[in-house]
């Protein structure tokens, strides 16, 4: 009984990890209609800024603000420079998941010359531990926890609440029609990649320091769990890919304390084709699927 | 703590046999997902069943999995032995960053072969090694890597078998390999893929001494010279700290089964 009490604690922080990451990826989706593979080399990528400013003796949680800054503007360059023009030029969905699938490569094979191939960690912190009965975090996996409340707790206070998140929904539903009502949408989106992009740069940092020990080949992986949640919860619904992220963390924690280990992520996938089967368009959404969100 | 790649898993079962007959207990086996983002239950799990020491071979995975360790022991790392595999500059760079060089060299041990790192086909390998320098530049770090000199001579004698069958084809070939390594009657004995192809060509059957030395494969294909037992030093070469001879392994394997 305490393993699966100690999984639960587990689960806690594996779906903050996910939720900060699969709520900025479906955002992207959700207000841009853009599926950006990439995403998860703009995670790696910012783990690395991160990982570099730790070694130089900077406080990891400082070097994660760093890495969240890079990620925001690697994403917004990334639309500017490669999305955007190709959008510009009418081209298909499909041909800008391909676009953005070759922008995933080319950050992968451009950044192993500079890091190499090895697996890196962060300094060790000499985090403590803390014991609620069977359950035992360290401290600065209850601030991760903390952080992904706190960053859930923002984004629905921007979507709710603020003007921008009232242009980010309208451009969401009809990038047209809000731009005929005055939204400027061009800078809608700017806002959207900037927001998304530190939402991704953070979860690459947050992601590395659950790891223990990343490496570039690891993007790839980030990816799979990231759009895992975010279709599971309904692409495009930010409070959906929480959901997601519940669901993905906690089965993926619990699956290993109660079968085999090398069978948790087979769990959690088939738990995610399971509900595809059953409710196609994800738990949240409305529509289908890869319909843009309203 | 094994990795669930085939290359892993392959040595679990016959390992776990063998250290049972030899008297040992196997608290927990565990075969984990190579490349998840954590392995926090797997290490409750096996915490739980208060293990003297970790055999592992978990290739790309092995500093998340003991950081792990060394987190819910409450700083504290559990002594573990790792197969050859885990004697790679590569391995040891990704573990003394997660876990601290100290806990390395204080608490790892690992298994290689031993060989005598001498003779004319060491000292090609040793040339090829150095040139390959160019294109991956930690190379020259693995020139006393017992499983690298192995693989190095498996190659060539793979090659050399080809020649002497004069097909790529794997079913006729692989017989060959068997008669080259332990050579047959009035083999010529030969230490380099050049010498072995001219004396092929020459119509001479061959033994090939490679830069691990001689092979003498027996009835199961295996073939044991001894092995050494080693650690790290803080800068992440290997140090050898202790010996089990071909005579010993044999009588251990006798034992074990």
């Amino acid at each position: 009984m305490d393993l699966y009490v100690a999984a639960f604690g587990f689960g806690l922080v594996s779906m903050s990890v996910i939720a900060i990451a699969a709520v900025g990826f479906t955002m992207q989706f959700g207000i841009t209609n853009m599926i950006n593979l990439a995403y998860g080399e703009v995670m790696i990528s910012s783990a690395y800024v991160a990982y570099y400013i730790d070694r130089a003796g900077v406080s990891i949680w400082i070097a994660m603000i760093a890495g969240a800054l890079f990620g925001a503007v690697f994403s917004l360059l990334l639309n500017r420079i490669v999305y955007a023009p190709f959008l510009a030029k009418g081209t298909a969905p499909i041909g800008m998941v391909i676009v953005s699938l070759a922008v995933s490569l080319m950050i992968a094979n451009l950044l192993l010359p500079l890091v190499t191939y090895n697996s890196v960690s962060y300094r060790d912190t000499g985090a403590s531990l803390i014991r609620i009965g069977a359950i035992i975090l360290t401290t600065n996996q209850v601030a991760i926890i903390g952080l992904a409340v706190i960053v859930m707790l923002l984004i629905h206070g921007l979507l709710r609440y603020t003007r921008l998140g009232k242009a980010m929904r309208a451009t969401a539903a009809n990038p047209t029609l809000a731009r005929n009502c005055g939204i400027p949408t061009q800078r809608v989106i700017d806002a959207v990649w900037l927001i998304t992009g530190a939402l991704c740069g953070m979860a690459g940092v947050v992601a590395a320091m659950n790891s223990d020990s990343f490496a570039v080949a690891n993007g790839a992986g980030f990816l799979i769990t990231v759009l895992a949640a975010a279709v599971l919860g309904g692409a495009g619904q930010p409070y959906g890919a929480m959901i997601g992220a519940v669901l993905i963390g906690m089965i993926t924690e619990l699956s290993a304390a109660t079968w085999s280990p090398e069978y948790k992520e087979v769990v959690a996938f088939g738990i995610l084709v399971l509900v595809m089967v059953l409710r196609p368009q994800g738990l949240l959404a409305k529509r289908g699927a890869l319909a843009a969100a309203g | 703590m094994f990795g669930n790649d085939i290359g892993s898993q392959a040595f679990v079962a016959p390992a776990t046999a063998a250290f049972t007959k030899l008297g040992g207990t196997i608290a927990i086996n565990q075969p984990i997902t190579l490349g998840a983002s954590s392995y926090r239950t797997e290490v409750q799990a096996m915490l739980a069943t208060h293990p003297d020491v970790i055999l592992t071979e978990a290739l790309g995975s092995a500093g998340t999995y003991l950081k792990e360790v060394k987190t819910q022991n409450g700083g504290q790392m559990i002594p573990f032995i790792g197969t050859s595999a885990t004697i790679d500059p590569t391995w040891f760079k990704q573990v003394s960053d997660a876990i601290g060089v100290d806990n390395i060299t204080k608490f790892y041990g690992g298994v290689d072969l031993g060989y005598s790192f001498s003779g004319p086909a060491y000292d090609e390998f040793l040339t090829n090694l150095n040139a390959a320098a160019s294109q991956f530049a930690d190379a020259p770090k693995y020139k006393q890597r017992g499983s690298t000199l192995h693989l190095y001579d498996g190659i060539i004698m793979s090659a050399l078998a080809m020649v002497a069958t004069n097909s790529a084809d794997r079913t006729v070939y692989n017989p060959k390999i068997i008669d080259i390594a332990n050579g047959v009657s009035g083999a010529q004995i030969v230490n380099t893929y050049k010498d072995g192809v001219a004396a092929l060509k020459a119509g001479k059957s061959i033994r090939f001494e490679g830069a691990a030395g001689e092979n003498n494969f027996d009835q199961y294909n295996n073939s044991q010279s001894g092995y050494i037992l080693v650690t790290y030093d803080k800068d992440g070469n290997e140090v050898k700290v202790g010996q089990l001879t071909p005579q010993q392994t044999a009588t251990l394997i006798a034992a074990g089964g």
